[in-house]
């Protein structure tokens, strides 16, 4: 039997993006498998079936709420950015274009405008969809990814004529994951005791 | 009445199979050992699905120190349950009786 440590983290996430009557059995049924000698991808990859499968679960059973839940979330930010994108562009044109900051201190102002709206846009999700809201929000962090990397990959087809200088950084890519996280906390997904009775482990 | 899906009857007979008051570990194993893999959460996905039908029964059962003090849930076939299975068993064996790319040993 195995008797390293269980992988905690992959256990925190199918509690707090999995909740539900199940949870805790499936977390058991997975734990003993692993002492049994399964690995640890094994181990990750049941937890993300798991999610996924969650999602899909309240999906079918309620895609109504879920989809007006996204649907509002989503609306919010549309709004929101007709309102900051004109804030945005004119301080990149006064200080960018100007010459007195560089591109890459435009990421953190984008952040910090980013920042609020993510936030809301959780917090949004979870409210709507009430009990579904872990697949809610797990689909509004999803799209929110799907739409930073539409937006990352629009941005420098615009850049790349007009700037032959202009090198994608890896680097640009940093507010991606804390603004995902955002999306997670404003949801409540982060924080609070999951809605099962998770126990806690003890290895 | 909606008839059994594939998954649904793969789980029913596993449970069978595996005696009545049988949990996630086992069910998974025994779909595994006849090449028909599934992972947990379908598992007990496939099992809501029965039970909501009436078709199984589940139970808390003990914590035990090797699942992290979870509790298992147990499974059981109720009589409703046993009675579809039966009757789909009998509708496929009329169905695939005289048919002779079903004859013999495929494996």
């Amino acid at each position: 039997m195995r008797t390293s440590r269980t992988p905690f983290i992959a256990t925190w996430i199918l509690h707090r993006f999995a909740p539900g009557p199940e949870t805790d059995a499936i977390a058991g049924d997975l734990l003993e498998q692993y002492r049994q000698g399964r690995s640890r991808l094994w181990f990750w990859r049941e937890v993300a079936i798991a999610i996924l499968t969650n999602i899909w679960s309240d999906i079918r059973q309620d895609s109504p709420i879920l989809l007006a839940a996204i649907a509002v979330a989503w609306i919010l930010a549309v709004v929101w950015h007709w309102l900051v994108t004109p804030v945005e562009y004119s301080l990149l044109v006064r200080y960018v274009i100007g010459g007195q900051a560089r591109l890459d201190q435009m990421d953190w102002v984008g952040f910090l405008l980013e920042a609020p709206i993510v936030t809301i846009m959780g917090w949004t999700a979870a409210r709507v969809a009430g009990r579904r809201r872990s697949a809610a929000v797990l689909v509004v962090a999803a799209s929110g990814l799907a739409s930073s990397a539409w937006s990352i990959w629009a941005n420098a087809r615009i850049v790349r004529p007009v700037s032959p200088d202009y090198h994608f950084s890896t680097w640009s890519l940093w507010p991606i994951p804390l603004l995902t996280v955002l999306v997670l906390f404003g949801g409540g997904l982060l924080t609070g005791s999951p809605k099962t009775s998770a126990t806690v482990d003890t290895q | 009445m909606d008839s059994l899906t594939n998954s649904e009857l793969l789980v029913m007979s596993a449970v069978l199979r595996l005696g009545n008051d049988t949990y996630g570990v086992p069910i998974v194993q025994e779909l595994e050992r006849n090449r028909h893999p599934m992972s947990v959460a379908t598992v007990y996905v496939v099992l809501g699905r029965l039970e909501a039908r009436g078709l199984v029964a589940a139970a808390m059962g003990e914590a035990t120190p090797e699942r992290g003090g979870r509790a298992k849930r147990y499974f059981r076939v109720t009589a409703k349950g046993v009675r579809e299975v039966r009757a789909l068993q009998r509708t496929l064996i009329r169905l695939w009786s005289g048919v002779p790319q079903l004859q013999g040993d495929t494996t």
